[in-house]
C-alpha cells in the first residue's frame, strides 16, 4: 500500500455519461475486474477440488497412520 | 484514525517483509517438496518431510499471521481503509482464508513429519504436500497482484462515505463562504 489513495472517479455512471439529473447520485456500478476475478477464483476452487478428490479423495497425510503402508 | 506518516511508513515496511517473508518461506517449503516427492532415497524423503514441518510452524505460520494483521492496521491506519475499496476487501479476504486453511493445515504436516520420524515406516511414494503448498503460493500471488496495482473500485461502503465526505466539505466551504460575506 502506498501512503496515499489515487483520486477515485467513480461519481459518474460506468460508461462515464452523466445519465441523471444533477442531484441524482447513483453508487458506481461493480468495476467488472471485480467480477472476473471472483469467476476466477471460484472456478479455481471447483477445479483444486476436483483434482484433490481425484488424487486421494481427501484422505490427507493425516490420514495416513504411521505403518499403515509398508509398500516400499 | 489516520497514523502519522512515520508510524504508517513503519508499519508498510513491517508489512511488506512480513509478505514477502512468506512467499519465500513457502518457496522454501516447496523446495522442501520437491525431493520428497522425486527422490528415491528414503534418507533424503524423511529428511525433507522432517524439515518440512519447523519450515511450516516457525516460518510460514508467523509470517502468515504477522502479514494479516499488519495488512489490517496498514489499511485501517490510512485513507485507504478495510472496506472501502474492492481491492483491498479481495486481498483481506484471500489472506484470511489462506491463514485460516494454513493453520488448519499444520495437523496434516505434523502427522508427515511424525511418520517420518518413525524408522519403520516407508516414506517414499507420499506424494509429499505439493498440492497445498503450490495452491497457496498461486492464492497469495492475487493479492500481491491487487497490492501492487491497485485497480480502481469503490464498494458501496466506501462510496458512501466519499459522498458523505463531500457534503460535509460543501456544507464546510459553504458555511465559510458565508461567513466571508456576513463578515
Amino acid at each position: 500500500m502506498t501512503d496515499q489513495p489515487e483520486p477515485v472517479r467513480e461519481t459518474t455512471d460506468p460508461d462515464g455519461s452523466h445519465a441523471g439529473t444533477a442531484t441524482e447520485v447513483r453508487p458506481p456500478a461493480r468495476p467488472r475486474w471485480v467480477i472476473w476475478l471472483v469467476i476466477g477464483i471460484a472456478v479455481a476452487v471447483l477445479v483444486l477440488i476436483g483434482v484433490h478428490l481425484l488424487m486421494g479423495g481427501g484422505g490427507g497425510p493425516a490420514n495416513h497412520t504411521p505403518g499403515m503402508s509398508h509398500a516400499g | 484514525m489516520t497514523m502519522p506518516p512515520p508510524v504508517r511508513r513503519f508499519m508498510l515496511t513491517v508489512h511488506i517483509t512480513t509478505s514477502v517473508g512468506w512467499l519465500g518461506a513457502i518457496a522454501a517449503y516447496i523446495a522442501l517438496n520437491v525431493p520428497a516427492v522425486t527422490s528415491t532415497d528414503p534418507q533424503t524423503v524423511r529428511a525433507a518431510y522432517l524439515m518440512m514441518e519447523p519450515v511450516l510452524v516457525y516460518g510460514i505460520v508467523p509470517l502468515a499471521v504477522l502479514s494479516l494483521v499488519t495488512g489490517i492496521v496498514q489499511a485501517l491506519g490510512t485513507p485507504w481503509g478495510l472496506f472501502r475499496h474492492y481491492w483491498v476487501v479481495i486481498s483481506l479476504i484471500l489472506t484470511a482464508v489462506a491463514t485460516v486453511v494454513l493453520i488448519g493445515h499444520m495437523r496434516d504436516v505434523h502427522a508427515l513429519a511424525a511418520m517420518a520420524a518413525d524408522p519403520t515406516v516407508d516414506v517414499r511414494d507420499r506424494g509429499g504436500d505439493l498440492f497445498h503448498s503450490i495452491g497457496g503460493l498461486i492464492v497469495l500471488l492475487i493479492p500481491l497482484w491487487l497490492n501492487m496495482y491497485k485497480p480502481r473500485g469503490l464498494t458501496r461502503y466506501g462510496w458512501r462515505r466519499q459522498q458523505r465526505a463531500k457534503t460535509a466539505h460543501h456544507g464546510t466551504a459553504s458555511d465559510s463562504r458565508a461567513r466571508t460575506e456576513v463578515f
